[in-house]
C-alpha cells in the first residue's frame, strides 16, 4: 500500500519515492510573491487548499490527492527567514506582469533540483508528522526548517 | 480580453497577456474556465480586502465543481478600475475578516 502521512489540517503528502524528478515544475509569481511547485507537472487539474499563511497544497480535482505545494509570501517571509531558499529561483519559471521568464532547462540541473526537492519533502513530512499538535506558528517554523535541505 | 463590471460598479479587466502568463502558463487546464472568471467578476459571493488588493470568491462558478470556490486576485489602479492578476479553484471556506462586499 502506498505510504501516506496524516498531518495537521489533514495534509496527505504523496509517497515521496513515487515522485518523478522529470515531471516536477516550479513557478514563481512575482506579482503574488508565490512559489508554486507541481509534483506531476502543470497539466494535472487541481484546487488550492490553504494550510496556513505560508503554505498551501494543490489537490487533484477528482481524487483530492496532493499534487503540489505553494509557498506564499516567498520573498516577504520565506527568503527573509532563510536566504538560502533563493535556490528555488534557479529552476523556476518567473511570472511577472505580462512576461514569463523561463529558466535554463539543462537536464542535469533539473535532476539536481528534483533531488533537493525530494530531500526537502522528506524533512517537511517529518516536521508535520512530529507536529500534530503544533500551532500554526510552530507549523510554519517547521516548514521553514525544512527548506534549507533544498540548498544542500 | 475580459472586461466586466463588479457589484460595486467598478470596471474589472483581465488582459489576454495576464491570463496567459499568470493562469494558463502554470494551469493550462484553466482555459476551460474563462467564462467562470467573467461570472466571478460580475457576481462574486463575497469580496475581501487583502493587503493592497482584493480577493473575489465565487460559489458555483465552476461547472461540475460545486464544492469549490473560484478565487480571483484583483489589483486596483484607482477606485474604479481593477485588473485580475490570477484566478484558481479554491477549497470552499468561510469568508474571512476584511469583507468589503457584501457588508457584514
Amino acid at each position: 500500500m502506498a505510504e501516506t502521512v496524516n498531518v495537521p489540517h489533514k495534509v496527505m503528502l504523496p509517497p515521496l519515492d513515487s515522485l518523478d524528478e522529470q515531471t516536477i515544475e516550479t513557478f514563481y509569481d512575482a506579482d503574488l510573491d508565490e512559489m508554486v511547485i507541481h509534483f506531476y507537472g502543470r497539466d494535472r487539474p487541481h484546487y488550492v487548499d490553504p494550510v496556513n499563511n505560508v503554505l498551501s497544497t494543490l489537490n487533484d480535482l477528482e481524487t483530492d490527492e496532493i499534487v503540489g505545494v505553494i509557498f506564499n509570501r516567498f520573498l516577504k517571509l520565506v527568503i527573509q527567514e532563510l536566504p538560502e531558499s533563493r535556490i528555488f529561483f534557479d529552476d523556476a519559471t518567473i511570472l511577472t506582469g505580462e512576461h514569463a521568464l523561463y529558466p535554463p532547462t539543462a537536464g542535469s540541473a533539473k535532476r539536481s533540483f528534483g533531488n533537493r526537492l525530494v530531500s526537502s519533502l522528506r524533512a517537511m513530512r517529518r516536521a508535520w508528522r512530529d507536529g500534530s499538535d503544533a500551532s500554526a506558528d510552530d507549523q510554519r517554523r517547521r516548514v521553514f526548517e525544512a527548506i534549507p535541505s533544498l540548498c544542500s | 480580453m475580459i472586461s466586466e463590471v463588479d457589484p460595486l460598479g467598478r470596471q474589472i479587466v483581465m488582459p489576454k497577456a495576464i491570463w496567459e502568463t499568470h493562469v494558463i502558463s502554470q494551469r493550462p487546464w484553466m482555459a476551460a474556465y474563462l467564462s467562470s472568471v467573467e461570472q466571478a467578476i460580475r457576481s462574486p459571493t463575497w469580496i475581501i480586502d487583502y493587503e493592497e488588493r482584493e480577493c473575489f470568491y465565487a460559489e458555483r462558478a465552476l461547472p461540475h465543481l460545486p464544492h469549490l470556490l473560484l478565487k480571483l486576485v484583483v489589483e486596483f489602479a484607482d477606485e474604479l478600475h481593477g485588473v485580475v492578476i490570477t484566478a484558481y479553484p479554491l477549497k470552499r471556506q468561510k469568508p474571512s475578516e476584511g469583507r468589503r462586499w457584501p457588508k457584514p
